[in-house]
């Protein structure tokens, strides 16, 4: 693993959560270290990105033409619950690498709850684009999601009842502790330790579930 | 363009059939294994030369391929559904390997070049080497000892076991434990769901170290003069520790931080429901 060890603490240090030692010890190695720097302009992006959810909707509407996409892809579009978490810099990041890693290119889109036009067929919702983020997706983080567990579902037969098996149980135990994790969220919504446990715990279960299309995919 | 040269093919119906081959290679090539059930444990040795070992029925075929520096093995089924073919492949010390398996316990022993395995059903085992380490299975235990590089590993059922390893080190599993006994890394990421987390090793200067868990206890043994930061952080969990320790720094959420030491290294120490102990190696609550 040669991942520069400073790469994970540029988050905590845009959040400003870092100890005054960390926090010089870690700007004294952004002088020098041209990717970190890069990794901290990114997160700041996010932070904009974040910020710019609670504001007025976009200039134009962007819903329309996505939510026509997504029907042509065959997708279901479910009504979104109301945010209930804040998109805090490493949950955006966290949400970023899942778009990433579920293999998609395109447009950021992530939504907000809160006024502004209602997409058609989801109340609450409201579609934003932050042309300030790379290219990491068409659909919406959940959309994807929900997406790939379809893939799933209807390629499971194809792996053996016992890797079915262990991909379900897998799957109820992140689920366990993704719901244990929003309980504590509702409680103590500005821990930073609860914010990025069930950012990793939701990364556990995007991994699983790329691992498990991989398996299905191998076997076909 | 180097052409590819058929060593070996299939062997025709028998109820047990056996491959083995031998031929000349280049130091420091790879061998590549690609196959959907069985077993593959691939050894080393001093000659430069690969012997390939294989044992099937005679649906499957075996197919070996030498091109380049790249050694490639694959099993086929010839007809019907795969059924499974057992290697024992040798390689010089110095070769890379990948493995692709399905349902394929795989175990690599004494090899220097650098490793992936990925496999669905099986346990993946690593005995010595030099080289990096990516070795991924979703039903299995992984299981890595006296290896000298860095390590990255995963398994979504079952554990993981790091011994005597010195390279750095990232260990993800979802149901299953982490042990990491006699680890020399500097920097160590180490995360499970439903299982503990267990580490006994060096904490080295300037090092970072996370190991976390959501159901599930942590547990570092450290030597007495360790020199680190410590970020503990628990929602429903208790923390204790053989040093004496005081927890200073601000406190954001239910994180708390104190340093042992002039603090260079970084330890984050995370259970959501679980125990986390703070062990110093020959203490009174260390036990092996």
């Amino acid at each position: 693993m040669n991942q520069d060890p400073w790469t994970d603490r540029v988050s905590a240090y845009a959040d400003d959560d870092m100890e005054a030692a960390e926090r010089a010890a870690l700007e004294a190695h952004l002088r020098t270290c041209a990717a970190c720097r890069g990794v901290l302009a990114d997160v700041r992006a996010l932070r904009e990105a974040a910020t710019a959810l609670e504001n007025p909707p976009p200039s134009r509407d962007l819903w329309p033409g996505i939510a026509a996409r997504i029907r042509e892809d065959g997708a279901r579009v479910l009504p979104f619950e109301p945010r209930r978490t804040r998109w805090t810099a490493p949950r955006l990041a966290a949400a970023a690498l899942a778009i990433v890693a579920l293999g998609s290119a395109g447009l950021w889109l992530t939504r907000a709850a809160g006024p502004g036009p209602a997409a058609p067929g989801t109340p609450g919702t409201q579609v934003v684009l932050t042309a300030a983020l790379p290219a990491v997706g068409e659909q919406d983080y959940e959309v994807a999601l929900e997406r790939l567990e379809r893939t799933l579902d209807a390629r499971r037969e194809g792996l053996d009842p016992a890797t079915v098996r262990v991909i379900d149980q897998s799957m109820a135990i992140i689920d366990a502790a993704l719901a244990d994790a929003e309980r504590a969220l509702e409680r103590d919504p500005g821990s930073a330790y609860l914010n990025r446990h069930y950012d990793a715990t939701m990364r556990k279960k995007i991994d699983l579930m790329r691992r498990a299309a991989d398996a299905t995919r191998a076997v076909s | 363009m180097v052409s590819a040269l058929v060593l070996g093919v299939a062997l025709l119906a028998a109820p047990q059939q056996q491959t083995d081959t031998t031929f000349a290679v280049n130091a420091g090539g790879r061998l590549d294994v690609d196959l959907l059930a069985g077993q593959v444990r691939v050894e080393s040795w001093e000659r430069n030369a690969v012997r390939v070992r294989a044992t099937h029925d005679g649906t499957m075929e075996v197919d070996i391929r030498h091109g380049g520096d790249v050694v490639r093995v694959e099993a086929e089924a010839r007809r019907g559904p795969p059924s499974p073919v057992t290697f024992l492949i040798t390689v010089p010390r110095s070769y890379g390997v990948n493995v692709d398996g399905l349902s394929a316990p795989v175990e690599v022993h004494n090899v220097d070049g650098n490793l992936a395995v990925e496999t669905v059903n099986g346990p993946v085992t690593v005995v010595g080497g030099r080289g990096r380490l990516e070795l991924q299975t979703t039903n299995g235990a992984v299981t890595v000892r006296g290896a000298r590089g860095s390590v990255r590993v995963g398994t979504v059922n079952q554990g993981i076991t790091l011994e005597d390893v010195e390279g750095d080190v990232q260990a993800q599993a979802v149901n299953g434990h982490i042990s990491m006994q006699n680890v020399r890394a500097r920097a160590v990421d180490a995360e499970t769901v439903n299982g503990s987390v267990s580490y006994r090793g060096a904490i080295q200067e300037n090092g970072r170290y996370r190991f976390s868990t959501h159901n599930g206890g942590v547990t570092l043994h450290v030597p007495a003069g360790v020199s680190a930061t410590f970020s503990v952080a628990t929602e429903n969990g208790t923390f204790d520790s053989d040093f004496p320790v005081q927890m200073q720094g601000r406190r954001r959420g239910d994180r708390a931080t104190f340093t042992l030491g002039s603090g260079s290294a970084r330890v984050e120490m995370e259970s959501f429901g679980g125990r986390i102990e703070l062990r110093r190696i020959g203490g009174g609550q260390d036990q092996r």
